[in-house]
């Protein structure tokens, strides 16, 4: 099974903690939506608002937005979108809006003269119109194969190209201008009279208040730029829409071709109106003043309003800064009307809610049309746009903050979670790792109190506490198991004392009983009690002895030799290098583990067999085998075969307290030497070794 | 001369064994059961020797209290203490506090017959001693640096005292006499005159010897052990 620590458990649960984002996204989408529904009824409240307000404020509303009585003029009617930003006049067109970008074009469709009729000529021009709140923007591309310049000693205006300029100024008076072609750069623009010939300085609209004055023929307003092109020429200029009739506001343009001789007059002329109006001037959508200036009053609560009439003219027109409308940006020029929203409005539905998408199908606009209705007649229609990432925009903001506060926080706890789990893990690992140092391999306590977390008032620290008690409980049971050889021999010694001496006594009374069987019994049996008895007390008294001697360098190999010639014929043993082997150990120590381990291994010998001793000589340690044919060992657990008082095979009548063994151990341990017991390989027999480290 | 022998000896069967084998053997015996009946009758009436147990009654460290209380008045009587204690720091602490010898239960009567014997001898061979002067020391060994005085069970090294117990004195002697060729475990055992002595209690005894030679001056060597067969002295 994989492990999985505590670590990792508390790290894998602390990222559940990520889901109350999640729930807070899910929240957030709600906050969306209600925000956005909330936002749809105050635009539609907004633009009922603003519809109701113009038909209760202007009294000319129906003048302003009821159709217009000449159909056949309003096929001609001009459009002058909205522009949110000036136009640099200098007569290039890319900075001109992208609806603006197929203007209507006129051509010979148009002809008011023509020198030689039925004669090909390729005079042409096309217009685009914008406006702004202040002014009215006019781009005209003419086609001229021949473009004739004015020259300084022309007090005449039409001997040369020029383009004729007629409008109803603010009082409704038919203004007339020309703009003549001078040369590359500013634009010259001349009022003139009727003729088209010259200039002529006019009255002010407003002569009421100025009645003496005149104003200049070349003060016309009109700012712009004369450009040569390839083809022909294209003026760029702007004229203040207060000039302007904005009420039935009207425009026309004329081109003026003067080819050769301007003697005999221009070779074309092409107007925006066929020459069965040419008395006519082309309807243009301005703003109305006083609309306007009721949208301007919101202009910076939307990102943008307009008012258009039934026709769809824009009568008004306001936009928030353009920084801010957060708009998307392939809408340059703001639009409208054409709009499924607009038409409903017009039809008099009022289908407030229409959200506009973007590419990838998500809602990003909220348009709210609003009809404006007088006597069931719709005049017009208030439209609001707004994008839902300015609405957004603060909620957005706000949970922004929020979201970032909770993930401060998510993270802080996490860490704070991981810092946790980190100490928790190392008190665990601390205890893990003092408890276990506390009990030797052998299974012998080597100390009964755990530091790790004792003084944490937790359950680690419970833990800690806990396992010091059982320490310090099997700590006293181990000591009283390991006492009660020397108890024992305290509590038998006594009676065994008595024993002896009544025997001792007795016999020195009775001489005669010395052989009597039974007092023979008795005496054995006293000899073999006397010698547990001592075994018991050597076991019990080594322990503590061994701790207090200091072992010296001696020659393993030439101890072995001499100790091993003591035994005689009882032991088989093999050649070995002699050359020394030093140790660190105690000769009459190691005497007492070789006499064990020997005894033992000569008492489990099958009858008239023989131990055998082997010694093995490696670079750093020298390993003593010492083996006998017979019964195997049940077990070659160190733990089981080296415990006090534990005796893993039979042999008969021998006395076997199961000491003999673990007093080998202890003074093997006291070597820093390895004592093992293994079976042989085919179960013969058993092996043990002690295997020395050299010095 | 008839020696008296005081018996402290809190169980009486055994207290009456030791009595019995004693009075067989020519001793007088006066036996005491508790610490203030022992030291009181100690006090009227002044053995030749005193046999202690260690635990008297309740009182786990009786016969040590008796042993230290008896020196403490300048009495000079030989104490053997014989006793079930047979930890090796009680041993050490018996002695320390002036007994002449440690035996262990179980013992033999005849053995501590003899032990007592030799101490009533060396005793009175001591007190001669100092009732004379110090010169009649009878070494028995032609080590120069070694002397040994049986009689008085006496050892010295370079000319200091060794305090010996009697049973160390005894195996030092054993293998002095042995010289070269070594002891082996079984005489040494005898000459201990103990029962039950396990190589390994020998083995003890050697090294208590050898620590008190080191303490007299250092790298005493002279002890050497035969492994596997007993000890032998070799001349340093």
């Amino acid at each position: 099974m994989p492990r999985f620590g505590i670590k990792t458990q508390i790290t894998l649960l602390s990222l559940g903690l990520l889901s109350i984002p999640l729930v807070g996204l899910s929240y957030w989408e709600d906050i969306r939506k209600a925000t956005l529904d909330a936002q749809v009824r105050i635009q539609e409240i907004e633009a009922k608002a603003i519809a109701t307000t113009l038909l209760a404020t202007q009294q000319n509303i129906r003048e302003l937005l009821a159709a217009d009585e000449d159909s056949e003029l309003q096929k001609h009617a001009l459009s002058a979108p909205s522009i949110n930003q000036p136009i640099r006049m200098d007569g290039l067109f890319g900075d001109w809006p992208v609806q603006v970008n197929t203007p209507p074009r006129f051509n010979l469709d148009h002809p008011v003269w023509l020198a030689v009729p039925d004669v090909q000529n390729e005079t042409a021009f096309s217009l685009r119109l914008a406006q702004s709140s202040q002014h009215l923007y006019v781009a005209i591309d003419v086609r001229d194969n021949k473009v004739v310049f004015r020259k300084d000693s022309h007090l005449r205006l039409d001997y040369n190209d020029h383009i004729q300029l007629t409008y109803h100024d603010e009082s409704g008076m038919l203004r007339r201008v020309i703009l003549p072609a001078e040369k590359e750069g500013a634009l010259a623009s001349y009022y003139t009279d009727r003729q088209w010939q010259y200039g002529h300085d006019i009255e002010p609209a407003n002569s009421y208040r100025k009645s003496n004055e005149k104003i200049a023929s070349h003060k016309t307003g009109v700012q712009g730029y004369w450009h040569k092109t390839a083809e022909g020429y294209t003026v760029e200029f702007r004229l203040p829409t207060a000039q302007l009739d904005t009420v039935q506001p009207k425009i026309h343009f004329a081109i003026v071709d003067v080819d050769d001789n301007p003697a005999y007059g221009p070779q074309a002329i092409v107007a925006s109106l066929p020459k069965s109006l040419e008395d006519k001037l082309n309807p243009v959508a301005l703003h109305a003043r006083e609309l306007q200036r009721v949208i301007d009053q919101l202009k910076n609560t939307y990102a943008r309003l307009w008012i258009y009439d039934s026709r769809g003219r824009e009568w008004a027109f306001a936009e928030r800064d353009p920084q801010g409308n957060q708009l998307p940006q392939n809408e340059f020029t703001p639009t409208a009307f054409d709009s499924q929203c607009v038409k409903d409005a017009l039809q008099g539905k009022i289908k407030p809610l229409r959200p506009m998408t973007d590419n990838n199908g998500k809602s990003n606009r909220l348009l709210v049309c609003y009809p404006i209705i007088e006597k069931g007649e719709t005049l017009g229609v208030v439209v609001i746009d707004e994008s839902t990432n300015h609405i957004l925009a603060q909620e957005e903001a706000r949970i922004s903050v929020i979201a970032s506060k909770i993930g401060s926080a998510i993270i802080l706890l996490l860490f704070v979670l991981l810092i946790y789990a980190f100490t928790l893990v190392r008190r665990i690992s601390r205890l893990s790792e003092e408890a276990g140092k506390s009990i030797d391999p052998h299974g012998r306590i080597e100390r009964t109190t755990i530091k790790a977390s004792q003084h944490f008032p937790d359950e680690i620290g419970d833990l800690s506490r806990s396992i010091t008690t059982l320490l310090e409980k099997q700590h006293s049971y181990m000591n009283f198991l390991e006492r009660i050889p020397q108890t024992l021999r305290h509590e038998i010694s006594n009676p065994l004392n008595k024993l002896r001496t009544s025997l001792e006594n007795l016999l020195d009374h009775q001489p005669e009983l010395a052989d009597d069987t039974y007092i023979r019994k008795i005496d054995s049996g006293i000899e073999q009690i006397s010698r547990i008895t001592l075994h018991l007390t050597e076991a019990a008294s080594l322990e503590s002895a061994i701790q207090e001697e200091q072992l010296m360098k001696i020659d393993l190999i030439k101890f072995l030799d001499g100790y091993l010639s003591a035994w005689g014929e009882q032991l088989e043993c093999s050649q070995w290098d002699k050359s020394p082997a030093l140790i660190l150990g105690d000769s009459s120590r190691l005497e007492q583990l070789f006499d064990k381990l020997l005894d033992n291994a000569i008492s489990f010998c099958p009858e008239n067999g023989k131990a055998q001793v082997h010694v093995e000589r490696h670079s750093d340690k020298v390993t003593v085998n010492i083996e006998n044919d017979g019964p195997v060992l049940p077990t070659e657990s160190s733990v089981e075969l080296f415990s006090p008082m534990v005796s893993t095979r039979s042999s008969g009548s021998s006395i076997h307290l199961g000491l003999g063994l673990h007093i080998a151990k202890l003074i093997s341990d006291q070597h820093k030497s390895k004592l093992s017991g293994r079976n042989r390989e085919d179960n013969s027999g058993v092996i043990f070794s002690i295997e020395f480290e050299l010095i | 001369m008839t020696y008296r022998i005081a018996i402290v000896e809190d169980d009486i069967d055994q207290q009456q064994n030791y009595a019995d084998a004693l009075q067989r053997r020519g001793f007088e015996t006066q036996c005491y059961t508790f610490v203030e009946e022992a030291l009181h009758g100690i006090s009227n009436d002044q053995p030749d020797l005193v046999l202690l147990d260690v635990v008297l009654g309740d009182d786990s460290d009786g016969g040590f209290t008796i042993c230290r209380k008896l020196l403490d008045r300048g009495d000079n009587i030989p104490i053997i203490f014989l006793t079930d204690r047979s930890d090796e720091i009680d041993q050490v602490f018996g002695l320390r506090l002036g007994a002449w010898d440690y035996q262990t239960k179980p013992i033999s009567l005849a053995l501590l017959a003899e032990r007592i014997k030799g101490l009533l001898r060396i005793h009175q061979a001591r007190s001669v001693d100092t009732n004379n002067d110090n010169s009649n020391n009878k070494s028995t060994t032609a080590n120069p640096d070694l002397a040994i005085d049986e009689e008085k069970s006496f050892a010295s090294w370079h000319g200091k005292t060794l305090p010996l117990t009697l049973t160390e004195f005894r195996l030092l002697t054993a293998i002095m006499k042995a010289g070269p060729e070594g002891i082996d475990y079984n005489d040494l055992s005898e000459s201990t005159m103990q029962r039950m002595v396990t190589n390994g209690t020998i083995n003890s005894h050697i090294k208590n010897i050898r620590k008190k030679f080191n303490k007299l001056g250092p790298a005493f060597q002279c002890i050497r052990n035969k492994p596997g067969f007993g000890y032998r002295w070799e001349k340093s």
